[in-house]
């Protein structure tokens, strides 16, 4: 009994996973009344940016009501989570997206095989000048910007107003320094906690290694062809004048920020400025939804990240790049690569995708052609540093792969806890640098 | 003929178990081997240099690679003891007659339904916001302390999630040892007037020793392949101090796009794990007594 009982529940089984391929088989193969008879085509898509996955979402809804055939899959790993990994991971499966993001020269040199031209889309003419550069090699165009992201410090404007500071006087790390003693010394006062929301560790660990440890490459003479020199061993990070400023910024921050900055989440790093419970927040515009979620009437705006009292150096400017680069797989069909290009094009190229890059995503618009302008205070205060010429160049994407996650990170932290000194740190990373170049 | 049909099935039944072990764990071992002898990037269609033992010669140059090592020994060592131990103890708890001893065990099994990865951000939680909290509460400075920007510390948190993870799953084997021991053993030894504490140490220990090889062998292993609640708790920091090895070898293969030195360190980190645990269940064999 008991083995026809098992027999019975087997064959129960199997059938039901033949039915299972079966179902599906017949339900592709036949194509709604309504569609016209254009072959369906599925796009992948492997992006990286979870602050605008709902966004992302309700174009992609639209853009299929007008493509009925194209069906869009989005998947998306980013925000402290690896996305260069995930991706190489995702191209080794077998299952390679149609759509993906490349940051930067680095990263575009390692897909490169992989990168459809773009030169063909009408509006990539409208692209703002230098936009474009970090993607193109030879004249071929192979990747669409998302869009521009400053960061630098945000401010409280009324707070600051409150505390009687010039926030247009301070573009030196003296007045900075200022500006941060005044803040502390009244902070009850102001019911702050700390004056800067600062982290070098947790799940925001890549805004000191990141931004943070940008601002000395960026402040070089020329900043590739400090990179170079890296590259070919004659030059250095240790003794660099930059890199002691860079220090110089990294105590100040230390002095004034939470007590222990190894341990601060991303989430209470925007959320306690939100709150108030900070003076200035060290992070960039893309945190616009998250404060105005907590406080949506906050008046802010940036200031620069000085190094040094030299006004040579740019210490008046707040670095501003492109963050992504949407590119086309260049490895599928022709006709996923059509319905790849179609996505983008509706998304650069119509109003609804323009909708969607300034008002809901809130880009700060790469192409000049879109014509709505950004509302948040964050955006505006870039555009300000943007028209005014005061822009530094975002040059981490020219860096040895995992610079910033392992080594960057690694020197900071490790100056924080003073297990390093500065000399030591310098040394420390020129040694890394060599040795992954 | 009934020999012949015996052993037919048994392939028959063997085939679709050895098969699957084939494809997911020996192919792509050999196929593991063979990279870490070769400069393979991981990109598709890229070209891959066979390089000897390059690789091999660069994980001994890399200080990280033996900071790495280092820390899971320590961790493990923390980790074997505070796992066993509380298994131990809960399965002596609930192996009582209590009137709860099922309830007990449910709860106690609970944590280990749940993923590493999550463990690992609500620890972080309870680390970073609720301790803190009770501490000041309480006005005690030890809950309060820097469980995770403290390196050392760090390590215990770790071993205290993986604990409050794997001790319910070591505490059922345990159990199952516990219930075993025939009861004539030890009403005899209560006759001759033997103590609770002298009952475990002469009975209940030599008896369960079967047990202690398997948990031993169980948290050994997974102790050094810690994974899963070293990214989600610690990430490795503070300065990459609490990275152990699994977590090196990710970040060196995807992280820093070195799959080649990667799978080198993971050829090693296999080898030292086959040698620790295959010595340690020797050592265990030779203290267990038969019935």
């Amino acid at each position: 009994m008991k083995k026809i009982i098992s027999l019975v529940l087997v064959l129960v089984m199997s059938m039901l996973l033949l039915i299972g391929c079966q179902d599906e088989s017949a339900e592709t193969n036949q194509p709604d009344a309504n569609e016209p008879v254009v072959e369906d085509v599925v796009v992948d898509i492997f992006q990286f940016k979870v602050e605008i996955v709902e966004q992302l979402d309700a174009l992609v809804d639209d853009f299929e009501k007008q493509y009925p055939h194209i069906d869009i899959v989005m998947d998306t790993v980013g925000g402290g989570q690896d996305y260069s990994a995930a991706l190489r991971v995702r191209m080794n499966s077998g299952n390679q997206p149609a759509i993906f993001n490349v940051p930067g020269p680095t990263e575009r040199d390692m897909w490169r095989e992989f990168l459809e031209p773009l030169n063909d889309q009408d509006w990539i003419q409208y692209a703002a000048k230098g936009t474009l550069d970090n993607i193109t090699v030879d004249g071929n165009i192979y990747g669409v910007p998302f869009g521009l992201e400053g960061y630098g410090i945000i401010y409280n404007v009324s707070m600051l107003k409150d505390a009687g500071i010039d926030t247009s006087k301070i573009d030196t790390l003296s007045e900075l320094s200022e500006a941060f003693s005044i803040l502390d010394e009244k902070k009850d006062e102001l019911g702050i906690d700390v004056v800067l929301s600062y982290s070098v560790g947790a799940s925001a660990w890549w805004t000191a290694a990141y931004h943070t440890f940008n601002i000395p490459f960026a402040m070089q003479e020329d900043p590739m062809a400090f990179i170079d020199s890296l590259n070919d061993g004659t030059g250095q990070i240790y003794s660099n004048d930059r890199f002691e400023g860079f220090f110089d910024l990294l105590d100040l921050f230390f002095e004034y920020s939470y007590e222990d900055l190894i341990t601060v989440t991303y989430d209470a790093q925007v959320s306690n400025f939100a709150l108030g419970k900070t003076a200035m927040l060290h992070q960039g515009n893309w945190t616009i939804g998250m404060i105005q979620e907590i406080s949506p009437e906050i008046e802010m705006a940036f200031l620069p990240i000085p190094l040094s009292d030299n006004k040579a150096w740019g210490n008046d400017s707040i670095p501003v790049g492109v963050p992504n680069f949407w590119v086309v797989n260049s490895q599928l069909e022709p006709e996923v690569k059509e319905a790849a290009k179609k996505f983008l094009n509706f998304m650069m190229n119509t109003d609804r995708g323009h909708r969607f890059l300034v008002e809901e995503a809130q880009f700060i618009p790469a192409f000049t052609h879109v014509k709505i302008q950004p509302k948040d205070p964050l955006a505006k205060s870039i555009q300000d540093y943007v028209y005014a010429g005061r822009i530094l160049p975002w040059v981490w994407h020219g860096f040895p792969a995992g610079f910033n996650e392992i080594d960057a990170k690694q020197a900071i932290q490790e100056y924080y806890l003073g297990k390093r000194t500065r000399s030591e740190v310098m040394i420390f990373l020129d040694e890394m640098w060599q040795e992954k170049k | 003929m009934n020999k012949v049909i015996d052993k037919k099935s048994f392939w028959f039944f063997l085939a679709p178990i050895s098969l699957t072990f084939i494809i997911v764990v020996i192919i792509p071992f050999i196929i593991g081997m063979y990279y870490s002898l070769t400069d393979w990037s991981a990109i598709p269609g890229a070209t891959t240099r066979f390089i000897g033992f390059e690789n091999y010669r660069e994980i001994f140059a890399d200080a990280q690679f033996r900071t790495s090592f280092v820390k899971t020994l320590i961790y493990a060592f923390y980790a074997v003891m505070l796992i066993n131990i509380v298994g131990f103890s809960l399965a002596l708890l609930v192996t009582r007659k209590l009137k709860t001893s099922n309830l007990l065990r449910t709860a106690f099994f609970m944590p280990n339904l749940i993923g590493g990865l999550i463990l690992g951000y609500i620890w972080q939680f309870v680390f970073l916001e609720i301790l803190p909290y009770v501490s000041e509460l309480l006005n005690t400075g030890i809950l309060g302390a820097r469980w995770l920007s403290d390196p050392d510390m760090a390590l215990w948190s770790m071993a205290i999630v993986s604990t409050w993870q794997m001790g319910g799953y070591i505490m059922i084997i345990y159990i199952a040892a516990l219930n075993s021991i025939p009861k004539e053993l030890i009403e005899a030894a209560s006759l001759d007037g033997a103590g609770a504490l002298q009952k475990i140490r002469h009975i209940t220990f030599p008896m369960v020793a079967p047990a202690f090889t398997v948990s031993l062998f169980l948290t050994l292993s997974t102790s050094f392949k810690m994974f899963d609640v070293n990214i989600a708790l610690t990430g490795g920091g503070p300065a990459r101090l609490t990275e152990l090895l699994a977590l090196g070898i990710y970040n060196k293969a995807f992280t820093q796009a070195n799959f080649g030195e990667g799978q080198a360190q993971a050829a090693i980190f296999f080898g030292v794990i086959a040698i620790t645990t295959l010595t340690q269940v020797y050592f265990s064999k030779r203290k267990e007594v038969e019935m």
